[in-house]
């Protein structure tokens, strides 16, 4: 299985520059999830690796062939869609045998492939069935398995999931993931939804705006997330701008404009150098009670508070900064009333400005 | 201020209550479709089974079919030789326009429009001018050396007539063929194309089984209307043999001979019968049921 | 790169016989309309001129130039197009209403009679129609003609407004209803103005259609009645000229019409049209 290697891809709609100088390579085997918030290139970028689309610049490979220009379907890709497009007008079997058949294989040979990949998707049994019958989360996985039959060596996947409802989606999520892991086939995964490439991805690729912005496994870019954007974009963050004011060999102090002092163990900083916190909602500890001395301790005010059934969402005036986390399901506060947070200074995350 | 009634109980919400209302409405048009139409509808079957004693017999078909038994296969003929022809056309320029995005094949989707709006009797004019033996084409044609000056085509036969149907119907179908293939969504397309397949797969196994239906009413529409129109073989088919409807004229202008017209006019009820049966079926299940 | 100049070079020749097949019976058309003599085997006139325009339009009179001022024909065809069409419309604007938004009784049935004329050749209706006309003294007359040119194009008529009407959302009435408009009060101010721009497109098409209607025409209307296709079928067999002339006076509206349905375009309007 080879590798998919994008060099300097670049595409162009008039003013608009959809994808910019992309650089990447999709490790053989690996399912690689690009990630990124509505107009940022990640469907474009997918759709110039399948031939849909031709780059401007840039030239695209398929292990060691060159691909930029090849149409589709001489390719050997296998494409999920997110409408599944499944032909109306063709049974089930129909729809995975087309392939099949354009390749002239013997027709045997296509019934034992469609049952088998019928019975990898787990839809056995439902090769005379029309799409039209189908349920949603069958649909899709016609529509995978179609895109497995003909054992392509990249399978690429366009926001498969995003017209299935909330539970049939984190289902579906293991089951590619299984099914990826499976066959061993590389992958590329278009998704807005972070959870959704936290689940699935051996690595994420985080696009902004055209360009890539962060590449990494899902816990590199969940921890250490390399700007303001993506901490924002991946997980929930609530955001406090500093100063350094003091350095030390392997930390720091930071001060707010409203004077809020945090210790963070980080070195290499400068003083007077401006320094975005990045912080998690689970990284807030609620002090049961005034502490004694301990560092990064707070007074808050609670402005709302939401019972989400599994945990009670709440957000938190700190000086003049708003903090968002999340409580153990007990007792809700209420608007106004006074709480005690910490920080524990290991788990603050500095990102650039 | 209406106070808790819910819309769908309001009257005449989505069709909520039939009643009076549609009826009269709808009653000056059906009052004038029922004298207008269906009266001599009824009177062109009736009167083809009478004859001049206004007894009921069949002499009118036997007078029809030895006097213009020819004419009325020449008009099946045209109609079949037509209605294919311009569907396969047709089916070529609507898969070929849906597929390409030059700027050749919006400019060819303009043009073709073109055929859509003039009305038959332009058309046929146009007909006469430039496939007549002195006419455009054939002039063209001369000096270009494919045809001897002394030997013309001769054109105002079936060739010209089925040029000049195909010249009005083909864009039609085009457009109506066209209009169902924008429908269907580029996915569609690009899914054939992701697993292999070419273009002419994409059309002849994709695009075109899809819209199946589109294609079928257009076929008959197109069958129906070439075997109706009047204007057209008129003013282009000279002498023998010509379309039925020219026979009709014939048969009441110079003859004054409604039965046998009305015989004749049995034959194109006859002619067109189950394609007209099968479109109305479809349409009126459509509009009634939604499907 | 070989395919591609092959598809480019494949698309010119599309191209180019496109361009024939269309523009050389309208360009033909065109040619003949300001030849005053033109002879076989010339590719163009040998003369060319106005004098058949200026005559047609009554500009002139020249007897050595056979075309007579069309203005009478065009006069007959647009009362007969205009009566026709405010008839069709007054018909079927209520019709289309009452097929687009209301469970109609029989619908099937009130349907199957719009839809047998398109289906089913009209020739026999007219042919069947004129021993009636003429007991009724209505045969070659205006009134008859314009009889015939209404059941012609009320079909047409009906189908285009029930399309217009059934293009604008029910939730739109609904909203004016659920504030206490009357249904008389919601069809005026609501949805008439919305399907304003169908039903206009509706009115067009059927004065069009009037307009180059002949097959009709030439059973009732003969031999009293001129239209100006009546006028262009006579002149045909003997002066092409003047025929071209005509032909060209038809186009225009067409055209016209062409281009105002491409701006206010929906395909639904199409949909009544077509199918």
């Amino acid at each position: 299985m080879p590798e998919v290697k994008l060099e300097g891809v670049t595409k162009r709609y008039g003013k608009v520059t959809a994808v910019d100088h992309l650089d990447l390579v999709v490790r053989d085997g690996e399912i690689l999830t690009l990630l990124g918030p509505s107009g940022c290139g990640k469907t474009t970028t997918l759709r110039c690796i399948a031939g849909f689309i031709v780059p401007d610049e840039g030239r695209i490979f398929l292990g060691e062939e060159e691909v930029t220009r090849l149409p589709p379907e001489k390719r050997d890709i296998g494409f999920v869609f997110q409408n599944y497009a499944l032909w109306p007008h063709m049974t089930v079997f129909q729809n995975l045998a087309f392939g099949l058949q354009l390749r002239r294989t013997p027709k045997d040979e296509i019934g034992k492939r469609v049952r088998e990949v019928l019975s990898l998707v787990r839809l056995s049994g439902m090769e005379d069935r029309y799409p039209r019958q189908l349920s949603g989360g069958q649909q899709q996985r016609v529509a995978l398995a179609r895109a497995l039959v003909l054992r392509p060596r990249v399978l690429l996947l366009d926001e498969p999931l995003s017209n299935l409802d909330a539970k049939l989606r984190e289902e579906m999520r293991f089951e590619i993931r299984e099914l990826q892991r499976q066959l061993g086939i590389t992958a590329i995964y278009v998704t807005h939804d972070q959870a959704e490439a936290l689940v699935l991805s051996d690595r994420i690729a985080v696009l902004n705006e055209g360009r890539l912005v962060q590449l990494g496994t899902p816990e590199e870019i969940y921890q250490r997330p390399a700007n303001r954007f993506v901490a924002g974009f991946i997980g929930l963050s609530s955001f406090v701008e500093a100063r350094v004011a003091a350095v030390e060999a392997n930390a720091a102090t930071l001060e707010t404009e409203d004077g809020l002092r945090f210790r963070v163990p980080k070195g290499g900083l400068r003083e007077g150098q401006t320094v975005v916190l990045a912080i998690r909602p689970e990284h807030v500890e609620i002090l049961a009670a005034p502490p004694g001395e301990l560092e990064n301790v707070f007074q808050v005010e609670v402005l709302r508070a939401a019972y989400l059934g599994n945990s009670v969402d709440c957000r938190l005036r700190l000086g003049k900064w708003e903090l968002r986390t999340q409580l153990p399901p007990g007792k809700i506060p209420s608007p106004g009333e006074k709480l005690w947070i910490r920080f524990p200074p290991e788990k603050l995350i500095l990102v650039k400005a | 201020m209406r106070s808790g009634s819910s819309a769908v109980e309001v009257k005449g919400l989505r069709g909520g209550t039939g009643g009076f209302l549609p009826l009269f409405l709808l009653l000056p048009a059906v009052a004038f479709i029922l004298v207008m139409y269906i009266y001599p509808f009824a009177l062109s079957i009736i009167r083809s089974f009478t004859d001049e004693n206004g007894g009921l017999s069949l002499v009118n078909y036997h007078k029809a079919v030895s006097l213009y038994g020819r004419d009325i296969l020449f008009s099946i003929q045209v109609a079949v030789l037509g209605t294919l022809i311009s569907t396969a056309l047709s089916l070529a320029l609507a898969a070929y326009i849906r597929l390409s995005d030059s700027w050749a094949a919006r400019l060819i989707n303009s043009l073709s429009r073109l055929g859509i709006f003039l009305p038959y009797v332009v058309v046929a004019q146009m007909m006469r001018s430039f496939l007549a033996p002195h006419g455009l084409l054939n002039v063209l044609l001369a000096n270009m050396g494919l045809v001897d000056i002394d030997t013309p085509l001769q054109l105002f036969n079936i060739r010209g007539l089925t040029f000049g149907f195909l010249w009005k119907e083909t864009p039609f179908i085009t457009f109506i063929v066209l209009s169902g293939l924008q429908v269907i969504d580029d996915t569609y397309i690009e899914a054939a194309r992701s697993v292999g397949a070419r273009t002419r797969h994409v059309i002849l196994r994709i695009l075109l089984p899809m819209i199946k239906p589109t294609i079928a009413i257009a076929v008959v529409l197109t069958f129906c209307t070439i075997v109706s129109t009047f204007t057209l073989p008129y003013m282009i088919v000279a002498g023998n043999p010509t379309t039925v409807t020219v026979d009709i004229a014939h048969r009441v202008t110079y003859f004054g001979d409604y039965r046998v017209a009305s015989a004749l006019g049995v034959f194109l009820y006859l002619i067109v019968g189950a394609m007209a049966i099968y479109y109305l079926r479809r349409t009126v299940r459509e509009e009634v049921y939604g499907y | 790169m070989g395919t591609r100049w092959r598809r480019a070079l494949l698309e010119g020749l599309l191209l180019c016989l496109v361009f024939f097949v269309i523009f050389g019976p309208i360009s033909s058309l065109v040619i003949w309309s300001i030849a005053i003599r033109w002879y076989w085997p010339n590719v163009l006139p040998q003369e060319i001129g106005l004098a058949y325009w200026k005559q047609a339009l009554g500009l002139q009179r020249d007897w050595a130039i056979a075309a007579v001022s069309i203005w009478g024909a065009f006069g007959t065809s647009m009362l007969v197009a205009l009566v026709s069409t405010a008839l069709v419309m007054t018909m079927a604007i209520p019709a289309g209403y009452a097929l687009a938004r209301f469970r109609v009784p029989l619908k099937a049935l009130i349907l199957l009679l719009f839809l047998m004329p398109k289906a089913f050749p009209q020739q026999p209706i007219f042919v069947n129609l004129l021993p009636t006309f003429t007991k009724w003294g209505l045969a070659g007359t205006v009134q008859g003609v314009i009889l015939i040119h209404i059941l012609v194009c009320l079909i047409f008529g009906v189908w285009i407004t029930t399309s217009a009407f059934k293009a604008i959302p029910q939730e739109l009435e609904e909203a004016a209803r659920s504030v206490g408009a009357t249904r008389w009060r919601t069809f005026w101010k609501v949805l008439l103005p919305l399907a304003a721009p169908g039903l206009l497109v509706s009115t067009v098409f059927v004065f069009i259609t009037s307009l180059t209607e002949f097959t009709g025409t030439f059973f009732i209307g003969l031999p009293f009645v001129t239209t100006l296709p009546m006028l262009l079928y006579s002149s045909s067999g003997y002066n092409m000229q003047f025929a071209s002339v005509i032909a060209i006076v038809l186009l225009i509206p067409s055209l016209l019409f062409m281009v105002l349905i491409q701006r206010v375009f929906r395909p639904e309007y199409m949909g009544g049209i077509a199918g």
